[in-house]
C-alpha cells in the first residue's frame, strides 16, 4: 500500500483559499506548499484562526481551494467532479472532528461500520468483523451495542477514530480531536492513533494547539501567515 | 437505491419516536377519512343502484317509432324481425320467439322476458282504478322482478285468467287472493280475473299501479294477436348495459334502451355523491402531503450536522436525497396501511353500532368497498412526492458549514 518513493501521499502546491462573506474577503491560505508521506504521523500547529481547519477541509476534499493544486494518493483532486470525490473520500480518507462526533441514532458498532456500508452498499461479514476488531483495538468492545449518545467524550472520539479507519484509508484527517477531552483521554487517544498509524501505515494529520500532543508526533508543521513554516 | 439508505431512513424514523408517531397518526387519520368516505359513497351507490336495478330491466328492446330502415335496405336479409305499425298506431314485435331464443344464448344476458305492456282499468263495484298491464310468460314471471321475494299473499303460479297485483291496489280494490276483479283494457276488451297473488316490491307506484297477467291473457285483452310489445332483459354486468343495448339495436333493428339512460336521476345522484367523495379524498391526501413535507423539512434542518458527517464519510448527495425520500415513502406506506386498517375497523364498528333489530343496517357503509389498496397506493405516492423538496434541501446542505457551524 505504500506509494513509490517518487510520489508523496499528499502533494499541495501554491494552495490559496480566500473566503468571501458579506463583502469581506478573508485570505486564509496564501500559496501553501506541503508534502505528506504515506504512514506519517504529523501534527499541524498554528494559532486559532490560522487556517488549520481550512487546510484539513481542503485536504478532506470537502472544500475546494481558490487556486493551487492538490494530489492525494495519485489523484488530482481540484478538478475532480463531486461524484468521484464522494467515492474517493469514502475509500481514501478518514475524518475525526472535534464536534459532531458520531451519528446519534446508531450504536458504536454501527457508527464504525457506517463508512463500510457506504462503500459496499450494505453490511458485509468482513466489514463487521473488521469493525469489531477496531472497536476492540480502541478498547470499546463492551460498548459496541451502546447508542453513541451514551458514550463519554473520550469514548466517542475513540469510536470516531475506529470509524475513520474502517475502510483502511491512506490518510486520516483529525481536526483538534482532543479539543474537548481531558488530559488523560487526550493522551490515550493520541497514543492509540500513533500505534495504528505505525502498524497500518496510515498517515495521520492532526491539528492541535497542544505542544505535548505535537511532541508525540513524528513531525510537526506550523501554519504561519497562510503558509507552512519551517517544514 | 442502496441497502444502507433504507437502513438509515428506517432508523431515523424509529429514533424520532414521537414525531414519527404523530405523522403516522396524521397519515392514518387522513386514510381513515379516505377509506370511510369510499366505503360510504360506494356503499350508497350500490344500495341506490341495487334498489333501482333489482326491480327493473337492464335492457329493453322495443319496436322503433318508425319502420326500421333495415326493411328498406337493399340486402335487408339480416332483418330478423318484422315490425308493423298497426293502423291504430301501435308498434309491436312479431315473430319474437326466434329472437328471444337467440338472445338467450348470449352469455351477458342473464334473464329475458318477452312482454306485452298496455293500460286498463280495474272495476269492482263502484271503484274504477287505472293500472298498467304487463303480460309475461308464466315461466319467466320472475325474470325481471323477484316476485317470490316480494310475495305477500297467495302464490306466483300465473295461469290463464289470473292476475298478480300490488298490495296497495289490493287494498284499494278491497280484494284478496282467490277473489275476482274485472279488468277493462284500453282496447275496450274486458275479462274477469282471479287474484292469484299479492306482492310488495318496494315501490309505492308499482304496488298501486301494476298488474301482471299471463302473456296470452294480456295479448287477448290488448288485441295483440301473438305479438309482444317489448323484450326485457337482465345482464350480468349492469355497467356494460349501454354497450350491449347499442349492439342489440344494431343487430335487431329494434330500439334498445338501457337502464342507465332511463335513470338519469340516479346517474346524477351517483355522480354528485362521487364528486363529494372525491373532494374529501383529495383533501385527505393534501393534508398528508403537507404534513409529510413539513415534518421532513424540519428533520432535514435538525439533522444538518449528521448530514455533514455522512457526507464526510463519502455518502453522496444522491444517497442523502434517497434517505429522505425513503422516509417519506415509509411514512406514507406505514401510515396509510394503519389508516386502511383503521378505516375498515371504523366502518365495521359503525355498522355494529347502527344495526337494526331486523339485522339490516341503517348506514349504507360497505366496509368491503373502502378502496383500501388505492388509498394506500395514493397516500404512499403522495408522501413520497411530499419528500421531494425536503430531500433536495437535505442533499444540498453544505457539509463544511454543517460540520463547522453547529
Ligand atoms: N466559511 C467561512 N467564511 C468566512 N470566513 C471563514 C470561513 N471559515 C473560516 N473562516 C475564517 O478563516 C480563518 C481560518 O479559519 P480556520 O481554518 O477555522 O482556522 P483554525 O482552524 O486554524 O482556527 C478564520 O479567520 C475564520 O474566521
Ligand atoms: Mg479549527
Amino acid at each position: 500500500m505504500t506509494n513509490g518513493a517518487t510520489e508523496s501521499l499528499v502533494t499541495v502546491r501554491d494552495l490559496v483559499k480566500t473566503y468571501h462573506s458579506d463583502e469581506i474577503e478573508t485570505r486564509v491560505l496564501k500559496g501553501l506548499d506541503l508534502e505528506l508521506e504515506g504512514g506519517g504521523f504529523v501534527a499541524l500547529m498554528g494559532p486559532s484562526g490560522s487556517g488549520k481547519s481550512t487546510l484539513l477541509t481542503i485536504l478532506g476534499t470537502l472544500l475546494r481551494p481558490t487556486s493551487g493544486s492538490l494530489r492525494i494518493a495519485g489523484e488530482e483532486i481540484v478538478d475532480m467532479p463531486e461524484k468521484n470525490l464522494t467515492a474517493f473520500r469514502n475509500r481514501t480518507l478518514g475524518f475525526v472532528f472535534q464536534f459532531h462526533h458520531l451519528l446519534p441514532d446508531f450504536t458504536a458498532l454501527e457508527n464504525v461500520l457506517f463508512p463500510a456500508w457506504v462503500a459496499k452498499g450494505g453490511e458485509t461479514r468482513a466489514a463487521r468483523a473488521h469493525a469489531e476488531e477496531l472497536l476492540a483495538r480502541v478498547g470499546l468492545s463492551d460498548r459496541a451495542r451502546y447508542l453513541s449518545t451514551r458514550l463519554s467524550g473520550g469514548q466517542k472520539q475513540r469510536v470516531a477514530m475506529a470509524r475513520a479507519l474502517v475502510n483502511r484509508p491512506q490518510l486520516v484527517l483529525a481536526d483538534e480531536p482532543t479539543g474537548n477531552l481531558d488530559r488523560d483521554a487526550s493522551m490515550r487517544l493520541i497514543d492509540l492513533m500513533r500505534e495504528v498509524s505505525h502498524e497500518e501505515h496510515t498517515c495521520f494529520l492532526i491539528s492541535t494547539h497542544d505542544a505535548d500532543i505535537a511532541a508525540r508526533c513524528d513531525r510537526t508543521i506550523h501554519i504561519v501567515d497562510g503558509r507552512i513554516a519551517n517544514v | 437505491m442502496r441497502r444502507f439508505e433504507i437502513r438509515v431512513a428506517l432508523r431515523y424514523l424509529r429514533s424520532s419516536g414521537l414525531q414519527t408517531l404523530l405523522i403516522l397518526a396524521g397519515v392514518a387519520i387522513g386514510i381513515v377519512a379516505y377509506t370511510f368516505m369510499a366505503a360510504l359513497i360506494n356503499g350508497l351507490a350500490v344500495r341506490l343502484t341495487d334498489d333501482v336495478i333489482g326491480s327493473i330491466a337492464h335492457v329493453i328492446l322495443e319496436p322503433r317509432e318508425r319502420l326500421p330502415q333495415l326493411l328498406d335496405a337493399p340486402d335487408g336479409g339480416s332483418a330478423l324481425v318484422a315490425i308493423q305499425r298497426s293502423n291504430e298506431k301501435r308498434a309491436k314485435i312479431e315473430g319474437w320467439r326466434p329472437l328471444v331464443e337467440r338472445l338467450e344464448r348470449l352469455p351477458e344476458i342473464t334473464a329475458i322476458s318477452p312482454q306485452v305492456i298496455g293500460n286498463g282499468f280495474f272495476q269492482r263495484g263502484e271503484k274504477v282504478l287505472p293500472v298498467g298491464i304487463t303480460g309475461v310468460e308464466p315461466a319467466r314471471l320472475s325474470a325481471i322482478i323477484d316476485f317470490e321475494d316480494g310475495l305477500v299473499r297467495g302464490n306466483v303460479r300465473l295461469g290463464s285468467g289470473d292476475v298478480l297485483i300490488g298490495i296497495r291496489l289490493a287494498e284499494k280494490l278491497g280484494v284478496t287472493t282467490g277473489q275476482r276483479a274485472r279488468l277493462r283494457s284500453e282496447r275496450g276488451r274486458e275479462r274477469t280475473l282471479t287474484v292469484r297473488g299479492i306482492f310488495d316490491i318496494g315501490s309505492a307506484n308499482a304496488n298501486e299501479r301494476l298488474a301482471f297477467l299471463d302473456l296470452r291473457t294480456a295479448q287477448t285483452l290488448l288485441e295483440l294477436d301473438g305479438a309482444v310489445t317489448q323484450i326485457a332483459m337482465k345482464v350480468s354486468d349492469i355497467y356494460a348495459a349501454p354497450r350491449l343495448a347499442e349492439r342489440l339495436a344494431g343487430d335487431t333493428g329494434l330500439e334498445a334502451k338501457d337502464w342507465i339512460a332511463e335513470n338519469e336521476r340516479l346517474k346524477g345522484a351517483l355522480r354528485a355523491q362521487g364528486t363529494t367523495g372525491d373532494l374529501i379524498k383529495v383533501f385527505s391526501l393534501l393534508t398528508i402531503l403537507i404534513g409529510v413535507a413539513s415534518v421532513l423539512l424540519l428533520a432535514a434542518v435538525r439533522r444538518r450536522g449528521e448530514i455533514g458527517i455522512m457526507r464526510s464519510m463519502g455518502v453522496s448527495q444522491g444517497s442523502i436525497r434517497r434517505i429522505f425520500q425513503l422516509q417519506g415513502f415509509f411514512i406514507g406506506l406505514f401510515g396509510s396501511s394503519l389508516g386502511a386498517l383503521g378505516g375498515w375497523l371504523f366502518c365495521r364498528l359503525l355498522l355494529e353500532l347502527t344495526v337494526q333489530p331486523d339485522g339490516s343496517t341503517a348506514l349504507p357503509v360497505d366496509p368491503a368497498l373502502g378502496e383500501y389498496s388505492t388509498a394506500i397506493a395514493l397516500a404512499t405516492a403522495c408522501a413520497t412526492f411530499a419528500a421531494i423538496l425536503p430531500a433536495r434541501a437535505a442533499a444540498r446542505i453544505d457539509p463544511v458549514e454543517a460540520i463547522h457551524h453547529d
